[in-house]
C-alpha cells in the first residue's frame, strides 16, 4: 500500500475535489438533459477520483462525502426515471457497463437502491448481489468506504420487520444476514490492513486503522436499528455471529473496539440477556487486549441504565440481578488464566470497577463490597507476601492510588456508621497504603460517619471505628521508616489541624440514653485519643470534656429522679474530666485553666462545692506555675473573676480565699495599666449588688471581719451584705496604680475614667463605702486632667462625657 | 424537474446521551425508544417538509456521534450545512456548558460563508423530566442571547413525549432555507477541458 505523502495532502484533496465538482456538474447537466448515458459517464469519471491512493483516511473521507452529495442527485435522477417507466433492471444493466471496478460498484449500489425501491425485484436478491459484488474491491481503504456506502444507501431498503420491503422482499433474517455479511467483510478488510505494507510503518498504519474504525462500527449501528432484531434474535443470531467474528479475527485492535461498539450500540436488556456469553468472549481475547476496560465499559453502561430506570420509577430494565456474580466470576477467571500477565494496578482497577458497579446497582449490598475488598486483599497479599508482623513492600504510587480509590468508593452518603463498621477488611487494605494516603482515606471515612450522624453509642463501635481510622489517631511515621530516638515527629501542618478537628467532632456522636453506656464510650474514646500525642489531644480531648460535662447534667437529672440505679455518678464523671484536664495541663496550661474553670462552674451548678473548689484550685496552680505570659495571665484572670462571680456553692472561707488570691494576682500583673484595670475589676468580687428581698447566702457568709454589717437590715444600703471595705481598698489601690502610670508626657486619664465607672457601678449597687464624696473627688481629678489633656484623646473624652451623662440622667449624685 | 427540489442539510450536535438520535427519530419516524444506543460516525435521515405553505424542501438531517471516539474520521459532513441544531439535556448542566465548544467546533470545521449569521437553533431536551431539571430556562435564554445580535431560537423539547419537536425542526428548516448554502456549485467557465489534470486520476493506482 502506497503511503500518502502528508505534506501534499491539501493539494491532492483540492485537485480531487475540483474533479468531483466538475464531473458532478456535467453529470447534473446531463441529467437535466435526460441524457442517461452522459450522466453515467460523468458519474463514473467523478467516482474514479475515489480510486486515489494519495489521501489519508480523513481526507479520503472528506472527498467521499463530496461524492456522496453528488450521488444523492443521481439517486433522484434514477428514481425519476423508474417512476416514469424505465425498468430498474435496465438501469442495473447499464451501470455494469462502466469499465472500472470501483466506479461501477458505486453506480451499481446507487441503482440497486433504486431498484429495491421500485420493488421490481425482491430486496433480498439485490442486497445479496450487491454485498457479493462488493468483494471485487479488496483494497482496504477503498473497500471500507465502498461498503460504508452500500450500508448507507440500503439502510432504509432492508426487509426488516414492519418495513415495506418485508414479505416479497425477504424477512428480517435476510436483513440481518445482509448487514452481518457486510460487517464481516468490512472487518476483514480492516484487520487485513494491519499486515500490509512495510514493517517500519506499523505505527502509522495502526493510526490509520484507528481512524477508519468507525466504518466498521457503523455496521453494528445498522444492526441495532433493525426493528426485527428483538432480544430473541439478538441472543440466537446476532450476538453469536458478532462474537465469533470478534474472537476469530484475532486482532488486538479490532477486538476491544468491536466489543466497545457492541456495548454502546445495543440496549441494556440485550446485554442482560447475553451477559454470560459476552463475558466468556472477554476471556478469549488476545493477550494484548485490556479486558478490564471492556468489562468496565459494560458495567458502567448497565449501572447507568439501572440508575435511569430507578429515576423513572420502574423503567424498562430490570435490576441486573445476577450481573454482579457474572462480572465477578469473569474477573476471577481472568486472574486465574492470566496469572502474572496482569499487573497489580489493572487488577485493582478491575476491582474498583466492580465496586462501583455493585455500589451503583445494589445499594446496601455490603457483602459485595466486602467480597471485592477480599479479592483486593488476596491480590495484594499474593503480590507482596510479608512475614507476620512485617510490613509488606510498599505499593508504587499508581497502585496505591487505585487501592485508595477502591477504599473510598463505598464511603458515600448512604453507608452510614453501621455500614462502615461492616467493612471488615478496610483496615487490612489501608495498611498497604503509604502513610499520607492512609490518612486521606481514613479522613474520608470520618467525614462519611460525621455526615451520616448515626450515634457512636457503644464501646464496641468506638473500638472498631477507631481501629479503622488509626492513622489519624497516632503518629505513623514508623510504618515507613522507623524514627530514630532523636527523630521527633514532624509538627503537623495546617491540614493536620483540620484533620484533628474533624476527628474531634466524632465526640459529638457519642450519645446514648443510658448514661452508664455513654460514660464507658467516653472512657474508651479518651483511652485512644489520649495516646495521640500533644498535637492531637489539644483538639480531641477538649470535646470529650464538654461531652462529659453534658453527661454529668444528665446523670444529675436521673439521680434527682432517684429511679434508676447508676453505676457511674456525676461525681465519677467529674473525676474523669479532672483526669483528662490534668493530663493536658502541663502542655496546654491556658487551655487547661479554661477547662478547669468550666468544670468548676458545672460542679458548682451541681451543688458539689468541694469539687468546684478543687477545680478552681487547680486553675490557680496552673496560673501560678505554668502560664507563659502576661497576656495569658490577663485572660485567665478575667475567666477567674467570671467564674467566681457565677459560683454560688463555695463555702465562705473558700470563696474569700479565692477572691483574695485573685486580687493579689491582679495586683501582680506585669503591666501597670493591666494591674490597674484588673484590680478595679476584682472589686466586684467583694460586692455583688443590692440585696434582693432575701439576702443571698454565700455573699453573707463571706463577711468574716465585718460581721456587723451582715446583720444589718437588707433595705439599708450601709448594711448590705458584702465586704464593702475591700471594695474600696481595691478601687483606691487601682487609683494609686493609675496615678503611678502618670508620666511627663501623658496622663492616664482613660484609667481614671474607667475607675470612675467602677465607683459609679458600686454606688448604684449601693455599696456603702463608695460614697458620693469619692465620685465627686474623681470627677474633679479627671476635670483637672482634661484641661491639660493633649489633643487626639477624643475617645477618652467621649467615654468621660458618657459617664457624666449617666451620672446625671440617673440622678446618681449631683455634680457641680 | 428532479433537480428543482431544494435539499437542505441540517446537522444535530451535542453531548453523548442528550437525545440527538431520539429527536431525529421522533421527528422523522414519530417513534421513541427509551434505551440508549450510541451513534457511531454520522448518519442522516431525510424528510420532505412544506415551508410557508408552498415550498416543498427535502430536509437531510444529520445525526452525529456525541462521543469523540466514535468520530475518528473527523467531521467532514459538517461542510455544506444550512443550519445546525445544538442539543443539551436539561438534567445535565455539563451538556449545556459544552454547547459553546460544539458551536465553535462547528463554525471552525464547517466554515460557513457567513459565520456571524449562520443559523443555529438550541434545544433543551428531556423536559419530560422536569423534576430533575438542573439548567434553568433563563440560563438557556441568556446563552442564546449572548451568541449573536438576534438571539438564537430556543426550544424546550421532549423527544419522548414529542413536545416541541415538530416546531423545532420546522424552524430549523425555515432558517436553513433562508440561508441556503450556495458555495458548492462548480463554475464550468473556469475549466479548460483540454488539459488533463495533474492530480487525482493520473496518479491513482488500480483496485
Amino acid at each position: 500500500m502506497a503511503t500518502p505523502a502528508l505534506e501534499n495532502q491539501p493539494q491532492y484533496l483540492a485537485e480531487a475535489t475540483k474533479k468531483v465538482k466538475e464531473q458532478g456538474f456535467y453529470m447534473k447537466r446531463a441529467m437535466d438533459a435526460s441524457d442517461l448515458k452522459g450522466a453515467l459517464q460523468h458519474a463514473s469519471d467523478m467516482l474514479r477520483e475515489l480510486r486515489t491512493s494519495l489521501l489519508t483516511p480523513r481526507n479520503y473521507y472528506e472527498l467521499y462525502m463530496k461524492v456522496l452529495d453528488e450521488l444523492h442527485h443521481l439517486d433522484d435522477f434514477f428514481s425519476g426515471l423508474c417512476a416514469s417507466g424505465t425498468q430498474a433492471s435496465e438501469l442495473y444493466e447499464k451501470a455494469q457497463a462502466c469499465g472500472d471496478v470501483l466506479p461501477r460498484l458505486y453506480l451499481l449500489i446507487t441503482v440497486g437502491a433504486v431498484y429495491i425501491k421500485s420493488r421490481q425485484a425482491p430486496a433480498k436478491d439485490i442486497l445479496n448481489d450487491l454485498v457479493e459484488m462488493a468483494k471485487g474491491v479488496q483494497h482496504p481503504m477503498r473497500g471500507l468506504f465502498l461498503r460504508n456506502y452500500l450500508a448507507q444507501a440500503c439502510k432504509d431498503k432492508l426487509p426488516d420487520a414492519g418495513s415495506e420491503y418485508e414479505g416479497h422482499g425477504g424477512d428480517v433474517s435476510d436483513a440481518v444476514d445482509f448487514v452481518l455479511q457486510n460487517f464481516s467483510e468490512t472487518n476483514r478488510l480492516w484487520v487485513r490492513m494491519q499486515n500490509q505494507g512495510a514493517k517500519n510503518e506499523r505505527k502509522r498504519r495502526e493510526k490509520e486503522r484507528q481512524e477508519l474504525r468507525i466504518l466498521v462500527g457503523t455496521n453494528l449501528v445498522r444492526l441495532s436499528q433493525l426493528d426485527g432484531v428483538d432480544v430473541g434474535c439478538y441472543v440466537e443470531t446476532v450476538l453469536p455471529r458478532l462474537l465469533e467474528q470478534v474472537v476469530n479475527c484475532k486482532d488486538s485492535i479490532a477486538q476491544p473496539y468491536l466489543l466497545d461498539c457492541i456495548i454502546q450500540v445495543f440496549p441494556d436488556e440485550f446485554h442482560l440477556a447475553t451477559l454470560e456469553s459476552f463475558l466468556t468472549t472477554c476471556t478469549q481475547l488476545r493477550d494484548k487486549v485490556n479486558v478490564r476496560v471492556i468489562l468496565e465499559a459494560m458495567m458502567r453502561r448497565l449501572a447507568s441504565g439501572a440508575r435511569d430506570a430507578h429515576q423513572d420509577g420502574g423503567g424498562a430494565v430490570a435490576a441486573p440481578v445476577k450481573a454482579f456474580a457474572a462480572f465477578n466470576s469473569c474477573a476471577t477467571k481472568l486472574v486465574e488464566e492470566k496469572k502474572g500477565a496482569i499487573e497489580l494496578g489493572e487488577l485493582l482497577k478491575l476491582q474498583g470497577a466492580l465496586l462501583e458497579f455493585a455500589i451503583e446497582c445494589y445499594p446496601g449490598r455490603l457483602d459485595y463490597v466486602n467480597h471485592c475488598f477480599g479479592t483486593c486483599a488476596a491480590v495484594l497479599h499474593a503480590s507482596r507476601p510479608a512475614a507476620d508482623g512485617e510490613a509488606p513492600a510498599p505499593l508504587d504510587d499508581g497502585d496505591a492510588e487505585e487501592l485508595e480509590r477502591c477504599l473510598s468508593l463505598p464511603l458515600g452518603p448512604a453507608i452510614g456508621l453501621t455500614g462502615v463498621l461492616e467493612l471488615g477488611l478496610f483496615g487490612t487494605l489501608v495498611a498497604y497504603l503509604p502513610w499520607k494516603r492512609r490518612k486521606d482515606v481514613s479522613l474520608s471515612l470520618v467525614k462519611c460517619v460525621l455526615a451520616a450522624g448515626e450515634p457512636l453509642d457503644s464501646v464496641d463501635a468506638v473500638e472498631r471505628l477507631f481501629a479503622m481510622i488509626a492513622p489519624l489517631l497516632r503518629d505513623g511515621g514508623d510504618a515507613e521508616k522507623p524514627p530514630g530516638p532523636d527523630d521527633p515527629p514532624p509538627p503537623p501542618a495546617a491540614d493536620g489541624e483540620r484533620e484533628q478537628i474533624l476527628v474531634s467532632r466524632l465526640a459529638h456522636l457519642m450519645v446514648n440514653d443510658d448514661t452508664d453506656a455513654t460514660f464507658k464510650v467516653l472512657g474508651c474514646a479518651r483511652k485512644h485519643f489520649g495516646q495521640g500525642g500533644l498535637q492531637r489531644i489539644k483538639h480531641t480531648l477538649v470535646p470529650l470534656v464538654f461531652r462529659a460535662l453534658d453527661l454529668s447534667r444528665k446523670i444529675r437529672k436521673v439521680e434527682a429522679a432517684g429511679e434508676a440505679k447508676l453505676q457511674y455518678s456525676s461525681r465519677k464523671v467529674f473525676q474523669f474530666v479532672h483526669e483528662i484536664v490534668t493530663a493536658m495541663a502541663g502542655s496546654f496550661p491556658a487551655l487547661s485553666l479554661h477547662l478547669f474553670l468550666q468544670c468548676a462552674q458545672e460542679a458548682d451548678a451541681a451543688g458539689l462545692g468541694a469539687i468546684a473548689y478543687e477545680f478552681v484550685s487547680q486553675a490557680f496552680i496552673l496560673y501560678e506555675d505554668e502560664l507563659p505570659d502576661s497576656k495569658a495571665q490577663l485572660q485567665a484572670l478575667h475567666l477567674m473573676v467570671g467564674t467566681l462571680l457565677q459560683a454560688s456553692g463555695f463555702d465562705a472561707p473558700d470563696y474569700d480565699a479565692l477572691a483574695t488570691k485573685t486580687t493579689q494576682y491582679a495586683a501582680k500583673l506585669f503591666k501597670k495599666p493591666d494591674q490597674c484595670r484588673m484590680v478595679a475589676t476584682c472589686s466586684h468580687l467583694f460586692w455583688s449588688g443590692p440585696p434582693p428581698a432575701a439576702p443571698p447566702k454565700p455573699e453573707g457568709d463571706l463577711l468574716d471581719d465585718d460581721g456587723d454589717d451582715a446583720t444589718a437590715p437588707a433595705d439599708e444600703p450601709a448594711a448590705a451584705p458584702g465586704d464593702a471595705r475591700r471594695v474600696l481598698e481595691c478601687l483606691q489601690k487601682s487609683l494609686k496604680i493609675a496615678d503611678a502610670c502618670m508620666t511627663s508626657s501623658s496622663s492616664p486619664i482613660n484609667l481614671f475614667v474607667e475607675i470612675l465607672d467602677h465607683y459609679v457601678a458600686h454606688f448604684e449597687k449601693k455599696c456603702p463605702t463608695t460614697t458620693a464624696k469619692f465620685i465627686t473627688g474623681i470627677v474633679a481629678l479627671i476635670n483637672e486632667h482634661v484641661d491639660n489633656m493633649e489633643n487626639g484623646r477624643g475617645d477618652v473624652e467621649a467615654h468621660y462625657k458618657n459617664t457624666l451623662a449617666r451620672i446625671k440622667t440617673r440622678e446618681i449624685i449631683a455634680l457641680a | 424537474m428532479h433537480r428543482k427540489k431544494v435539499l437542505l442539510k441540517v446537522i444535530i450536535l451535542g453531548d453523548s446521551g442528550v437525545g440527538k438520535t431520539a429527536l431525529m427519530n421522533q421527528y422523522v419516524n414519530k417513534r421513541f425508544s427509551a434505551s440508549y444506543k450510541a451513534t457511531i460516525g454520522a448518519d442522516f435521515l431525510t424528510k420532505e417538509v412544506m415551508i410557508d405553505d408552498d415550498k416543498l424542501v427535502t430536509l437531510q438531517i444529520w445525526d452525529t456521534a456525541g462521543q469523540e471516539r466514535f468520530q475518528s474520521l473527523g467531521v467532514a459532513f459538517y461542510r455544506g450545512a444550512d443550519a445546525c441544531i445544538l442539543v443539551y439535556d436539561i438534567t445535565q448542566p455539563k451538556s449545556f456548558d459544552n454547547l459553546d465548544s460544539w458551536r465553535e467546533e462547528f463554525l471552525v470545521q464547517a466554515s460557513p460563508p457567513d459565520i456571524e449569521n449562520f443559523p443555529f437553533i438550541v434545544l433543551g431536551n428531556k423536559v419530560d423530566r422536569e423534576n430533575d431539571r438542573r439548567v434553568s430556562k433563563a440560563k438557556a435564554h441568556s446563552w442564546c442571547k449572548s451568541k449573536s445580535s438576534a438571539p438564537l431560537q430556543y426550544f424546550e423539547t421532549s423527544a419522548k413525549e414529542a413536545v416541541q419537536v415538530e416546531a423545532a425542526f420546522q424552524e430549523a428548516a425555515q432558517l436553513a432555507l433562508s440561508q441556503e448554502n450556495t458555495e458548492a456549485d462548480f463554475l464550468p467557465e473556469t475549466i479548460n477541458l483540454g488539459v488533463p489534470s495533474a492530480g487525482g486520476v493520473a496518479k491513482s493506482s488500480c483496485c
